[in-house]
């Protein structure tokens, strides 16, 4: 599969991780490597993720009680640890996912003006 | 919040599995292992920044750079002995001399009486419309208090204190007694630690119920805590009395400087000389009365009913109980009497003020300390800051060892002031133990050391008195030399010995007999009589406390003795201070001003010039000090005029003063001067 340029992707806005990271385990239990998959392939490659800065994220949500975590075993059969959404972890998706969206639509709006305009 | 703490090696092992997955995914495109392992980690980025990361996410972070400020604190103060020492003892004596005064102020002022409720009890005054009398008041007027105020009032007793001759098996000994109502231990509401109390029924008829509580202490000490004392039959100034029971541990009765080391029932009072009729006599005044309040009463509602019943009794018994008032405080408030403005407050508010100055005079000298040094560590704050150290972690650093040398200073300081309360500087003390079939003891004083022994052990010599030439006494302690009030401090102190009675009853007799009274001394002068007259076989003598002993008790000279001692120490505390106070400014000062130094060194000054340049604006510093302290004494002096035998503006005195603290601070400022002086103006120049 082709990968774009690394220097072509978008750097994610401040705070955007932790509700990315909540949505892709919305489908179920996932590793750490596996998340960074899913968020590269959903966003059709255009998000850059950095691995490692996804570590800090899981641990901060994890202290928050919006996820869980339990090591087990990955398809290839590899030990890895797995995160799961929790109860409180859905409705925090809920809020953010909600909040996010009315900010698109905001920036959307007055971008769209912008572009009326000129 | 996070659970148990992750561990790192979970974490590492986290990352390593996801490194594995990504390189397993890219060898299915084709990849090689080591070209898949390679891009698995560039996507992944800094793995150590990963790790720092989830290190500092930790809980423990702050602890563990808490364990490295006190490790990093502890290996300076360490490398720097001097500074330290200087600062802890400092800090020690400051804080030791606060320990000291608080405890002794505390036991005496603030901690309430070790008995329940002990917010209830309530201690009455008999004001006079003119003058002084001490709060006593007469049997019959106490019982009309008491039955008519049991509204306000669950319970009134009334006691009296007095000194008596207790003999147990033939040997006699003085001690401190309370004659107390039968209410009296059920109205604090303690319970008897062996035994049973006095009880309510006891006391109403004089000389009629010979029995006796024995304090814990006492019980302790006398008997050695038997635990068959119930039912001991000892004698008290004569007459034969059963032991019934021993008080709780730490109960002193109503009045700390009045602790007894036993309770009779009022009535037995007639024994130790009180007229028979005391008990019926309206105008024999002798108990002192106190109350407990009812729950949830107030003092200025129980205060209304006292003042009605006191009102009926004065015009009831206009002859003997004309202008009868009583006043009600709570106990915290009346001690040692009820009264306002009594002497114990005011000398323990002026030694409370006292150390408050030593205090801070500590603690701003720790201050200049700290700052001298600080001159001497700029670079090297300035370059851990250049490093990356946050000015967060540099002050908390500093602050460390401030924290690690009060801790040492504290501990020291709580030493101290647990030694200054010990009289005896070499030795032991006498104890029950010395007595007369043991060897003969004694404990002197410095000044006898000084002049028999000098340079030389005196613990295990022995001497004789010319008196008694047959009893050689060996030697078993050095007392501190001690000067109580009113004595001229000017005088030079008497050699002292200090020696059991126990083991000298025939040949000190009646001769060194001191008789010291808790009330008028003239109530006193019959009742000393009637016991000398009474002086039967088996009451040889009705002293028979050691004078260490004596001293010790509160009863004694011992709140004279700390004032004496401390009032001393403080002179020489707060002149160290001030030397450490001067040698820091100055050395400080000089610090800054090196290189000003070097420059006149350089245009020609030689280090003569630059010495007295220094010494002189020293001499500026403290004559500004000296004025301004001088003036301050004087003031303080008309304050405390009365309380001192000398005069209080002796002008030899102030004048011996100035010149020691001039001196002294001048010295002070020497040893930095003369450092700077032997700076090379090159390097001085150079400096910075």
């Amino acid at each position: 599969m082709a990968t774009r340029e690394e220097n072509e992707r978008l750097e994610l806005l401040q705070g955007t991780l932790d509700l990315l990271i909540l949505r892709t385990l919305i489908f179920g239990p996932q590793h750490g490597q596996g998340i960074a998959r899913a968020i590269q392939q959903t966003s059709q490659d255009e998000l850059l993720v950095e691995h490692g800065a996804l570590y800090p994220a899981l641990q901060r949500l994890e202290s928050r009680g919006w996820i869980s975590a339990a090591w087990g075993i990955s398809r290839n059969n590899r030990k890895a640890r797995f995160y799961r959404l929790t109860g409180s972890g859905r409705k925090q998706l809920v809020k953010e996912a909600a909040k996010w969206n009315r900010l698109a639509v905001a920036i959307g709006r007055i971008l769209g003006a912008e572009a009326g305009e000129g | 919040m996070l659970g148990p703490k992750r561990k790192r090696s979970d974490f590492n092992a986290e990352v390593e599995a996801h490194l594995a997955l990504e390189a397993d995914r890219l060898k299915e495109q084709s990849m090689t292992d080591e070209e898949a392992r390679m891009a698995a980690r560039r996507a992944f980025g800094n793995v150590t920044r990963a790790q720092e990361r989830f290190y500092e996410s930790g809980r423990w972070v702050g602890w563990d750079h808490l364990v490295q400020d006190i490790r990093f604190g502890l290996r300076l103060l360490r490398k720097n002995p001097g500074f330290t020492a200087v600062a802890v003892i400092t800090l020690a004596l400051g804080i030791g001399a606060n320990s000291a005064i608080f405890s002794v102020v505390d036991s005496f002022l603030l901690r309430p009486l070790p008995v329940a409720d002990p917010g209830q009890i309530t201690i009455f005054d008999r004001p006079q419309k003119e003058g002084f009398a001490l709060p006593l008041f007469s049997i019959p007027d106490y019982r009309d208090l008491r039955d008519q105020t049991t509204k306000v009032f669950s319970g009134m007793f009334s006691y009296l204190t007095r000194f008596d001759g207790l003999s147990v098996n033939g040997k006699a000994e003085r001690i401190r007694t309370y004659y107390v109502s039968g209410n009296f231990f059920s109205t604090l509401g303690i319970k008897p630690a062996t035994g049973r109390f006095i009880l309510p029924s006891e006391g109403e008829t004089p000389g009629a119920d010979p029995v006796m509580v024995l304090s814990y202490t006492y019980w302790k000490g006398r008997f050695g805590g038997d635990p068959e004392i119930v039912g001991t039959k000892v004698s008290v100034d004569g007459h034969p009395v059963t032991i019934v029971g021993v008080a709780p541990e730490g109960f002193y009765g109503i009045n700390l400087l009045s602790a007894p080391q036993a309770y009779l029932p009022l009535g037995m009072a007639v024994y130790g000389g009180q007229a028979a009729d005391f008990i019926t006599n309206r105008a024999a005044r002798f108990v002192f009365v106190g109350a407990r309040l009812q729950p949830g009463e107030s003092l200025q509602r129980a205060q209304a009913v006292l003042d009605g019943v006191a009102r009926r009794l004065s015009q009831q018994y206009s002859d003997t109980d004309k202008d009868f008032t009583v006043k009600v405080y709570p106990e915290l408030r009346a001690r040692p009497i009820p009264q306002a403005g009594s002497l114990v407050v005011v000398l323990s508010g002026l030694f409370l003020g006292l150390t408050t100055i030593v205090l801070v005079l500590a603690c701003v000298n720790v201050a200049n300390m700290f700052l001298v040094r600080s001159t001497a560590r700029e670079r090297e704050m300035v370059t851990r800051a250049a490093l990356g150290a946050p000015r967060s972690r540099l002050v908390r650093q500093l602050l460390m060892e401030s924290v690690l040398l009060a801790i040492a200073g504290g501990v020291a300081g709580i030493l101290f002031g647990s030694w200054m309360r010990i009289p005896i500087v070499r030795g032991r003390t006498l104890t029950e133990a010395d007595d007369e079939k043991s060897q003969y003891v004694a404990i002197v004083n410095e000044t006898m050391v000084k002049r028999f022994w000098p340079n030389q052990d005196p613990v295990g010599r022995q001497f004789t008195m010319s008196r008694e030439s047959n009893h050689p006494m060996q030697v078993v302690g050095v007392a501190r030399n001690s000067r109580f009030l009113g004595v001229v401090p000017s005088w030079p102190i008497d050699a002292y010995f200090y020696v059991p009675y126990a083991q000298h009853y025939e040949t000190n007799s009646l001769e060194t007999v001191q008789v010291r009274t808790a009330g008028p001394p003239e109530l006193m002068i019959p009742e000393v009589e009637g016991v000398v007259a009474s002086l039967a076989p088996d009451l040889p003598v009705f002293d028979a406390q050691t004078m260490t002993e004596a001293l010790n008790t509160l009863v004694g000279l011992l709140i004279f003795e700390i004032g004496a001692v401390l009032a001393g120490a403080f002179g020489i505390l707060g002149l160290t201070l001030a030397i450490i106070g001067v040698y820091a400014v100055i050395s400080y000062a000089l610090g800054q001003r090196t290189q000003e130094i070097g420059i006149r060194m350089a245009f020609g000054a030689n280090s003569q010039d630059v010495l007295l340049m220094i010494l002189g604006e020293g001499f500026v510093i403290v004559g500004a000090g000296l004025t301004i302290g001088l003036a301050g004494a004087v003031s303080a002096a008309r304050v405390v005029r009365n309380f001192v035998t000398v005069s209080a503006t002796d002008p030899l005195t102030y004048l011996a003063v100035s010149a020691t603290l001039a001196v002294v601070s001048l010295l002070a400022g020497y040893v930095p001067a003369r450092r700077a002086t032997k700076v090379d103006p090159m390097v001085a120049l150079r400096y910075e």
